[in-house]
């Protein structure tokens, strides 16, 4: 077989020039005739399968407001151009050199490319497309006569049909109000109607500052909270600041869906949250340094009462700090007002002021603050031997904050205010000009003692004899007495030796009126000295009275 | 005319030596007044022990401070007289202008003294000089009563307790004043910190023993340190302090305290202000130059002038 075979090809080009010899022959030797033949238009064809790019299915869906291009690739045995036109249904009606009609309405129809090369259209996604939207391909050229190919629906995920993914719908926005360091919650209303493949879900982001993608706030430190995904009206948590000023703080509100879509109306317009205004609070008040309180003969003396005020809308939410100072036994309750101010138990509502620099802005809690309370002499004390011995002194803080809350506190450590045995006197006492070996008679000098301490006193008296550097006045020659008295019938004769007398100035209660009591002084000169002026000196020391006395 | 005239000049004398006598004779226009006071107006402790020795603080006291006094001190009461000294003398100026002078009273028990009350008093009197018949002189007594006994009394007084702020990672630094009233040695014996944060949740809870007596009679100033093994963040707390004497509760109360920001060490050394060694240089150059610019100035100006002269004298 294969040795016949072999033999009849070579044999065969000498049959081929016999036979081409023959009709040359034959042509030359027959007659010429016209011939004509009509090349038919061939529709172009796909050479790459129309597909979506990037892919739109149901796992990435298109956006509404975003594009889907579609792309193919044709060639033309024609080599004519061609367009791709990307229909709504299976029908297509080619236009010449134009762009072909899709019968069922069209997506997109590209522009003209050249045989071999890649066509695209795009088509934008609206809000009223479907999830799921069928594409009929076809590629018709662009001559006269034009035809079109047969439909390609593409393959697989970038195949028809694209889908297109609607905006979530959020329609309200809401928060809880919260203290300082407690956690509110925002609350979107707020759903995804897809459901092409799975059901959407909605995600909110809270912001403070405007801004933010599906991933959260565009400065991160800007993020109030996100929630998770949700099928509906999502929610998240945000922990206010340990120390917030009370009050209204704008935020900015964003709804996302699965496909990170945001909601049309991000952000939520105008919405604010809540800072409760909390009450502020008192500690850590002293009085006096924790030092029992020793005040000054017939004049004021300042008392300093400190604390701390605390407040978690910041130490820049207090409108007022004021104290009250006071005998225990009267109590806050009796020294709470301007007008129960009583300078012998109760000093009350004293204007206290901020230490400097304790307060040291929005965000700190608390300020150090310090009283001056300008105490009389005649404070009532309440150390050993007095009328008020088993009481003691205390200090109450009031702050008020800028809404009006209010806080006390009371100090830790009670104190003493001690007892101030203090008088003042006529300077000097004159006899005038009494005779050799007369008296004084009825006619007494008097001296004016004037309790200027917290207590009531009585008077130790002591005196010199009187010289006028020559001769002496014996001491025993001037009497006194609490009441006026004729010397040759009363008074008393003074002594080098202090001796007590109970004279019983009471407690001076008012810096108006103090308490006072007169000594009354006599005189008798001996027989036969030297004419002149005779001086002495007459010691009157003030001793605490007892005190149902005063 | 001469009458008037006479009448006149009679007047006027007469107004002239009744204002002389007003001006420098006052005495005889108005009194004056002095005044004292003492506070406390007692000095009492039933609590002595033999030996035993304290200091207390008086205040003497005056309304008004024109003029510079002496208060004089003289103690009475033979069984204490020799118990009560002054440190800073029995005898105390008190300048112009100042109303109040504290002073130091030292208590100082004899070993042997008996188990019984003991009494006696301070004086205190202001002298200043008057013209008067007879001049008066303020005081004040101040009673001493004391007792000695054997009885050992035990009795902490915690006066205040302050949280003060620390650096981060820093121990936490709580100061406590405490008083002994009794007459022995004693002391609280722990603190308890709880530490909370500004909206009042409970962070922590430390304690630390108080290691040092306090003296009778004495004060002290403790400053307790308590280490956190994890520590707090910067910011601020509240810290609740409770001081115990065994298992009694002597003190409770509660402040705020802020965790501060590290404090970078600093080492300073001498450093020549290079700047201002240039100014100043500077200005010397300057001073100088222009001295002698203005010494070469002057010269100049002598010579021209001298010059000018000499060409006169020629023409």
């Amino acid at each position: 077989m294969n040795r016949r075979v072999v033999a009849f090809l070579k044999k065969l080009p000498g049959l081929a020039v016999i036979v081409v010899a023959g009709t040359i022959s034959y042509s030359v030797v027959a007659d010429s005739i016209n011939t004509q033949v009509t090349v038919s238009n061939s529709s172009p064809t796909f050479s790459v399968a129309p597909a979506e790019s990037p892919v739109s299915d149901t796992t990435t869906p298109t956006n509404v407001g975003n594009v889907v291009t579609f792309q193919a690739t044709a060639t033309d045995a024609n080599n004519d151009s061609y367009r791709l036109a990307i229909c709504k249904t299976n029908a297509v009606t080619p236009n010449g050199v134009g762009a072909p009609t899709c019968d069922g309405g069209s997506w997109c129809v590209s522009s003209t490319a050249a045989s071999g090369a890649q066509a695209s259209c795009t088509y934008t996604a609206l809000s009223g497309d479907a999830e799921s939207n069928d594409w009929f391909a076809f590629v018709c050229d662009s001559t006269t006569g034009s035809t079109c190919s047969s439909s390609s629906q593409g393959s697989g995920s970038a195949g028809s049909p694209f889908a297109v993914n609607h905006a979530p719908a959020f329609t309200a926005m809401n928060s809880t109000a919260g203290d300082p360091g407690a956690t509110i919650t925002f609350t979107a209303t707020a759903s995804d109607a897809d459901t092409s493949g799975s059901a959407d879900t909605v995600l909110l982001v809270v912001c403070s500052v405007s801004g933010a993608t599906a991933s959260g706030c565009t400065i991160p430190a800007n993020q109030l909270c996100i929630s998770t995904a949700v099928s509906s009206n999502p929610t998240c948590d945000y922990t206010l600041p340990a120390v917030k000023n009370s009050g209204t703080t704008s935020y900015y509100s964003y709804v996302y869906d699965s496909h990170n879509l945001g909601a049309t109306n991000n952000p939520f317009p105008s919405k604010s949250y809540t800072t409760n205004n909390v009450s502020p609070s008192v500690s850590n008040v002293v009085v006096n340094g924790a030092a029992d309180i020793t005040l000054t003969a017939g004049t004021t003396t300042n008392v300093t009462v400190t604390g701390t005020i605390t407040d978690a809308n910041s130490c820049q939410n207090i409108s007022s700090v004021k104290t009250s100072l006071y005998r225990s036994g009267v109590g806050y309750s009796a020294c709470d007002t301007v007008g129960e101010l009583n300078y012998n138990y109760c000093y009350s509502l004293v204007t206290c002021s901020v230490s400097g620099g304790s307060c040291t802005g929005g965000t700190d809690a608390s300020a150090d603050y310090s009283c001056t309370v300008t105490m009389q002499y005649h404070t009532d004390p309440t150390d050993v031997s007095t009328v008020y011995s088993a009481e003691n002194w205390l200090g109450t803080i009031l702050v008020t904050d800028s809404g009006a809350l209010t806080a006390t506190a009371e100090s830790s450590t009670p104190i003493e205010v001690a007892s101030l045995t203090a008088l003042s006197l006529d300077a000097l006492v004159s006899y005038g000009n009494i005779g050799l070996g007369q008296d004084s008679g009825a006619t007494n000098a008097t001296t004016t003692v004037t309790a200027l301490g917290n207590v009531g006193i009585d008077t130790e008296l002591s005196g010199t004899s009187m010289t006028n550097g020559t001769d002496t006045i014996p001491v025993a020659n001037q009497k006194y007495g609490t009441t006026a008295f004729t010397y040759s019938s009363g008074g008393t004769a003074l002594s080098t030796t202090p001796v007590e007398i109970e004279l019983n100035v009471l407690k001076t209660t008012s810096v108006g009126t103090p308490a006072t009591k007169s000594l009354y002084w006599g005189i008798a000169i001996p027989g036969s000295i030297s004419f002149g002026t005779y001086t002495g000196t007459n010691n009157i020391t003030a001793i605490k009275g007892e005190s149902n006395e005063w | 005319m001469n009458g008037k005239i006479n009448l006149y000049i009679a007047v006027a004398l007469f107004i002239f030596f009744a204002g002389v006598q007003l001006v420098f004779f006052p005495d005889y226009a108005h009194a004056a007044s002095s005044s004292i006071g003492v506070s406390p107006s007692q000095i009492t402790n039933d609590i002595l022990t033999p030996g035993a020795e304290y200091e207390t603080k008086l205040t003497i006291s005056r309304a008004s401070a024109t003029i510079e006094v002496v208060a004089k001190i003289e103690i009475s009461g033979q069984e204490i007289s020799n118990w009560v000294t002054f440190p800073a003398g029995d005898s105390v100026v008190i300048a112009k202008g100042e109303q109040r002078k504290e002073i130091t009273v030292k208590i100082k028990v004899p070993q042997d003294a008996a188990y019984r009350k003991y009494e006696g008093s301070l004086r205190f009197t202001v002298t200043q000089q008057t013209q008067g018949q007879v001049n008066i002189v303020p005081g004040v007594r101040v009673d001493v009563k004391l007792t000695v006994t054997d009885k050992i009394t035990e009795s902490i007084k915690v006066l205040y307790v302050q949280a003060k702020d620390s650096p981060f990672l820093a121990p936490y630094h709580v100061m406590v004043k405490v008083k002994n009233l009794g007459n022995a040695e004693a002391s609280p014996t722990k603190l308890n910190l709880v530490i909370l944060d500004i909206n009042e949740k409970e962070l922590r809870t430390l304690s630390a023993q108080f290691n040092e007596k306090v003296a009778a009679f004495s004060e002290k100033d403790y400053d307790i340190y308590l280490q956190d093994p994890t520590p707090l963040s910067i910011g601020e707390y509240w810290a609740r302090v409770t001081v115990f004497g065994g298992e009694k509760e002597l003190y409770s109360d509660k402040f705020s305290f802020r965790i501060t920001e590290s404090t970078p060490s600093v080492s300073v050394s001498p450093s020549v202000d290079k700047g201002s060694i240039f100014a100043s240089n500077i200005l010397m150059i300057t001073l100088v130059f222009v001295g002698i610019l203005t010494l070469v100035g002057s010269i100049a100006i002598i010579v021209v002038f001298r010059r000018k002269n000499k060409d006169e004298e020629g023409t």
